[in-house]
């Protein structure tokens, strides 16, 4: 019970985020322009891709969870900065030295796709790392939550029969599902 | 019958209906939070054959293609259809247990289905991201509508979880239970605002 009370609030969000991603309802994210600047850091060639967000970002003061792809042909080199409320693009074009800074527009539907999708451990930042074990306490807790079910139910002498029905429905109905597609 | 006996029958049935998922979904995000190298995949060619087929402009719906295609290779049920160049028309049969892949080479007009082995970290993962109205087959509706009444049924275990608590006699588990549920509250708010 306490477990369930504590994670109450990571619940609600999977719950929400999994009706949202089931209709597809995120829609596309709007950028809206938060700052464009001048930006004269020298990168030498081969230096890794990473490196370059890091100080980037470093440069600009949002430092956080990001992710990088390589530099497109023409040299713009693109930051997706991941905050969960304010998501971030910053475009760099070294051949004139220019910085873009773009905020995704927040949008509810949005925030819950992200929320769910946040997970793991590659990021080093203490936020993600967090998550990341609340992640994991959720996992915990969802197989708790099934075997000390179990244990409650079989406890309950007058809900054996019907708790019987309603399991083996349940479990019939997932292995077809499972085996069929 | 009592609003709190109803309350608690239906904690419990719908519990035991959805133990299956509440457990697929929690021991699938084990692999999904702790990424590893995932082994590779071995792909076993199921066809060859020619096959000639229109290919709607850009931006055309390819669904109607997605379906000859599938139907040519001898694939039924739910699919994902996309073009990722303009010689090449990919589609997905996303089954549990066995993907299969085809492939439609447009210039060189054949088509390549490809069936996967069965890997059980992908089978597993593939059930927590299964979801969504659009990959056309009956089951995969089914399965959506039930992602669906699981989501309403998360919903309905922690309103009933909460009225359950509040209704047990004494002050002393209410006083712990307040403390789980404002930690847990202040906590997630302090992630979700530093994420």
């Amino acid at each position: 019970m306490y477990l369930a009370l504590f994670l109450t609030p990571w619940m609600l969000g999977y719950a929400l985020s999994t009706i949202v991603m089931n209709h597809n309802a995120s829609g596309p994210q709007t950028f809206i322009t938060e700052s464009q600047q001048p930006y004269s850091a020298v990168f030498p060639p081969g230096t890794p891709a990473r490196q370059i967000g890091e100080q980037i970002l470093s440069d600009l003061h949002l430092e956080g969870a990001f992710g990088v792809q390589e530099p497109r042909p023409d040299g713009t080199f693109v930051v997706n900065r991941q905050d969960l409320l304010h998501p971030r693009r910053i475009t760099y074009s070294p051949a004139d030295h220019h910085l873009v800074v773009e905020r995704v527009e927040f949008r509810n539907s949005q925030f819950l796709n992200r929320f769910h999708h946040r997970r793991g451990f590659q990021q080093p930042f203490a936020a993600d790392r967090a998550m990341a074990w609340s992640i994991d306490a959720v996992i915990v807790a969802l197989v708790f939550w099934a075997l000390s079910g179990l244990w409650m139910w079989w406890e309950m002498r007058a809900t054996r029969l019907w708790g019987f029905a309603a399991a083996l429905f349940g479990v019939g109905m997932f292995a077809f599902l499972a085996l069929t597609i | 019958m009592t609003f709190l006996y109803l309350t608690r029958r239906t904690h419990l049935y719908l519990g035991l209906f959805f133990l299956p998922w509440v457990v697929m979904f929690g021991i699938s995000s084990l692999p999904l939070n702790h990424t590893g190298e995932a082994e590779p995949a071995a792909w076993t060619r199921i066809a060859e054959l020619p096959f000639t087929a229109d290919v709607p402009a850009q931006g055309q719906d390819l669904r109607p293609l997605g379906e000859k295609i599938m139907a040519a290779a001898g694939v039924s049920g739910g699919f994902y259809v996309n073009k990722p160049n303009a010689r090449q028309v990919n589609v997905n049969h996303p089954n549990f247990l066995h993907p299969v892949r085809i492939t439609y080479q447009i210039d060189h007009n054949t088509l390549l289905a490809e069936r996967r082995a069965f890997v059980f970290r992908q089978s597993l993962t593939g059930m927590h991201t299964r979801g969504g109205y659009n990959l056309g087959g009956f089951w995969d509706a089914i399965w959506a509508a039930l992602v669906d009444i699981f989501s309403v049924a998360l919903l309905l275990w922690m309103a009933s979880g909460l009225i359950m608590w509040w209704k047990l006699p004494g002050t002393g588990l209410r006083a712990w239970g307040w403390l789980a549920l404002i930690s847990g509250a202040i906590s997630f708010a302090v992630i979700i605002a530093t994420l």
